[in-house]
């Protein structure tokens, strides 16, 4: 009986994703599902407050079906919460309240059902073998917690809902998940900016990007960081550089290392993203605003383009190049963005 | 019910105005946002939600519609809140906290006067 109803949630969330056509959003370039997104297309309202002890609630009042997320806890735990009251939605439950929505925590079978949609819906298999897929990244690579903690942040969950979404897809073993689950998201973040000061302070995550990230839309929060690994030609006198004119608001910074120091802590040899010694790891720096403008619907999406050039060469001919786009993920009080976006268009709309 | 008493036409348009930059806030609408969606300068707002402009029918009809509240909640105060607490509320077996027995209510009273102002599809 409870087999059934957690495979219904299964089945439920892929046809969720197909009616609303999330893969096409992944082939225009996003790495992942954004579950306000579709609640907004289902017609259900999201309402990001600060709760005390909730994660979130789902409630049906009258003929109106809607959500309230926590927003005071981390980004991935708001994103899940999302997904799993998004479950009572399609799941036909009730009204009701979530205070934890880890899976396995909770032996309610609404609940199991509701945490089975969510995962389904974040990390459906799929979705997760495109983003290892264009990354280069096997099954092998997986035991590298530092690569578990990037796709995490390319499927907008958390580090461990991630590894237990990987557990889930038995694309590892449970033991290795515990074992991946020893490193701490901290030390992850600190080891990719190169930092060996455990004390330092790193606000948001560190998004380790590279050349099997062209052209796609990564959607990270306003206090991430962005590190680049990019070919090394520099013997050949070969530099790179942000595009001026495409990639305002940033600029590149060397790392005084190479890039294959990084994963030194680690057991295997893996590099992330990178390819050992014929790699540079940079830092794209963000140009404060002078104005302090910069905020708005407008500029959510940044484009951040970089190549290749020889600075002896009189020809303008660029080498390699890399560009992708940054679409800032701002959760804030009040409806979600997809919401706000419908009402104010709805409004104009009547002239 | 959380009405107000009559007041002086000068209260009632400052209680009209705390109102609307409440249900703003709440919906996280900008003031920049909701000037450009009614066609009227961001400082028209600032002046409408500081009770120093008045309001038209119109404007108030859309206000509402994008703050999810009924006109009659926005000019009176009076909202559809019920008595009864949330039904599902009162089956959970533990215990809420003030705070977040608050925004539940808040919401689910929010859900249910967004009824009349969604104006979607063909249901």
């Amino acid at each position: 009986m409870r087999r059934d109803g957690v495979l219904k949630a299964v089945r439920r969330a892929a046809e969720v994703l197909e009616e609303f056509s999330i893969r096409a959003r992944i082939k225009e370039g996003y790495t992942r599902v954004d579950p306000a997104q579709l609640a907004c297309a289902a017609d259900v309202t999201v309402m990001f407050r600060p709760l005390d002890k909730l994660l979130g609630g789902f409630l049906r009042e009258s003929d109106q079906a809607g959500i309230i997320v926590n927003i005071l806890r981390p980004r991935g735990l708001v994103h899940m919460t999302c997904a799993h009251e998004l479950g009572h939605f399609f799941l036909g439950h009730e009204s009701t309240t979530d205070e934890t929505v880890n899976i396995g925590t909770n032996s309610d079978p609404i609940e199991q059902q509701a945490n089975q949609f969510a995962y389904s819906i974040l990390a459906p298999r799929w979705l997760v073998v495109a983003n290892m897929n264009l990354k280069g990244w096997t099954k092998s690579h997986l035991g590298d917690p530092s690569i578990v903690y990037q796709l995490s942040l390319r499927l907008g969950m958390s580090f461990e809902a991630m590894v237990w979404s990987l557990a889930r897809l038995q694309f590892v073993s449970q033991s290795s998940a515990q074992q991946i689950l020893a490193n701490k998201p901290k030390a992850l973040k600190l080891n990719a900016l190169k930092n060996q000061d455990e004390f330092s302070r790193v606000p948001g995550d560190v998004w380790v990007l590279d050349i099997h990230d062209k052209d796609r839309i990564i959607e990270p929060a306003p206090t991430d960081r962005f590190v680049v690994d990019l070919p090394n030609h520099a013997s050949a006198g070969h530099l790179w550089t942000v595009d001026e004119l495409r990639c305002e608001g940033f600029t590149l910074e060397p790392f005084v290392q190479e890039a294959r120091t990084v994963t030194r802590k680690d057991r295997s040899s893996i590099v992330v993203g990178g390819r050992g010694s014929d790699t540079l790891r940079y830092e794209l720096v963000p140009v404060v605003d002078a104005d302090g403008s910069g905020a708005g619907e407008a500029h959510r999406r940044t484009l951040i383009a970089m190549h290749e050039t020889a600075p002896w060469s009189s020809s303008s001919e660029s080498y390699e190049a890399l560009s992708f786009s940054a679409e800032v993920d701002d959760l804030n009080e009040g409806l979600s963005r997809y919401e706000r976006i419908q009402r104010l268009q709805r409004v104009r709309g009547l002239g | 019910m959380n009405q107000e008493k009559a007041g002086s036409v000068g209260d009632q348009r400052t209680l009209l105005a705390q109102r609307l930059r409440e249900a703003r806030e709440y919906v996280g609408l900008s003031q920049e946002e909701v000037a450009m969606a009614l066609g009227v300068s961001r400082p028209a707002i600032t002046h409408i939600e500081a009770g120093t402009r008045k309001v038209d029918a119109l404007e108030l009809d859309k206000l509402s519609q994008l703050y999810g509240q009924t006109v009659q909640y926005l000019l009176t105060g009076e909202s559809l809140k019920s008595d009864t607490r949330l039904a599902f509320l009162a089956r959970a077996t533990h215990g809420f906290s003030e705070q977040d027995l608050d925004e539940l209510s808040r919401f689910a009273e929010f859900l249910r006067s967004s009824r009349g102002s969604k104006r979607r599809g063909s249901t």
